[in-house]
């Protein structure tokens, strides 16, 4: 059922490495775009929602409690680079989220796929499920901030890639 | 839930998506405001989506796509956006456009089985699109991505976050 949706989930860790190879640590909370999301917080909620994604299949999460007030739903990309791991830890986050649910997704029980969505968020009202839910966040999510990252770049000045 | 059913919740999300953000442009400037020169802007993305959708109409039932060149060469893949209103059709029509072929490819997945998804595409298609339902699948991958550089050109209108 998600072979393709994780297929494409892996493939964006690729992607990620490939937007930020030659983006200076130094540079991953600038804000070309005023309030725009920069790429600290992208990777961290990335991160941040693939470990949402393991709460929901009853794994345990492992983001560090002291970061997730940085990159939760409502939380705000800040200039201030200090405030952010670096870069580096931030992929390596990302990276281990991502294998604990790539690993874990293929063993939920269709009795957890099936319970209902529980994200209150009226833009999410049309994947009523679990399953809708951990489909929208392998792909759709992801995609839309690796989009968000790809006009940065863009605006930043650097070569586009996608 | 099958995965007939999952793919089309998916695509409505996606879309319902690109739909909010693209509401908050109103003035033929809005359409084509390039963060970057770089930059894809509303307008590029509205009709990338429509000519998206009908290269997978093409793969899926060719008798049901377009051939518009001059279409495909505003808003193709490789295609350059440019900050001039004056080089594309008007919003409304591009807008009408995206939302007809995205009408039809949902038409194309309706009359799909459960087996079909699995079915592989003829010789010729490219190899990210090995079978039927990987079609829809990079379909809303594809918007998500492009949905992404969008709500940047938005947030730059000064509009907050959708999902703040």
């Amino acid at each position: 059922m998600f072979e393709y949706a994780l297929a494409q989930y892996a493939w964006h860790v690729q992607m990620l490495h490939g937007i930020m190879s030659d983006i200076d640590d130094a540079n991953i909370t600038r804000q070309p775009v005023p309030k725009g999301n920069h790429p600290a917080w992208v990777i961290g909620h990335l991160a941040l929602s693939s470990d949402s994604l393991l709460k929901m299949m009853g794994q345990p999460t492992i983001m560090p409690e002291n970061l997730r007030p940085l990159f939760g739903r409502g939380s705000e990309p800040q200039a201030e680079r200090s405030i952010y791991p670096s870069k580096d830890a931030l992929l390596h986050q990302l990276a281990t989220a991502h294998t604990a649910v790539s690993q874990a997704l293929p063993h939920v029980p269709r009795e957890v796929l099936d319970r209902p969505n529980p994200v209150p968020l009226v833009q999410l009202q049309s994947l009523p499920t679990v399953g809708n839910l951990i489909m929208h966040l392998l792909t759709t999510h992801e995609a839309f901030h690796l989009g968000q990252l790809s006009a940065w770049r863009r605006a930043m000045g650097y070569a586009p890639l996608f | 839930m099958n995965l007939k059913e999952r793919l089309r919740r998916q695509m409505l999300t996606a879309r319902e998506t690109s739909e909010r953000l693209l509401a908050d442009f109103k003035t033929p400037e809005d359409w084509t405001r390039q963060v970057h020169p770089h930059c894809n802007h509303a307008l590029w993305f509205a009709g990338h989506m429509a000519q998206t959708d009908n290269f997978f109409i093409s793969v899926l039932d060719p008798a049901k796509a377009k051939d518009w060149p001059e279409f495909a060469k505003l808003f193709g893949m490789g295609s350059h956006p440019t900050a001039n209103p004056d080089d594309y059709p008007a919003p409304a029509e591009v807008l009408a456009t995206m939302r007809e072929r995205r009408q039809t490819l949902l038409s194309i997945l309706d009359n799909l089985s459960e087996e079909d998804f699995s079915e592989p595409m003829p010789k010729g298609t490219p190899e990210f699109l090995p079978d039927k339902g990987s079609v829809f699948e990079t379909s809303i991958w594809h918007e998500g991505m492009h949905s992404g550089q969008l709500s940047v050109a938005r947030r730059a209108l000064g509009h907050e976050p959708l999902m703040a």
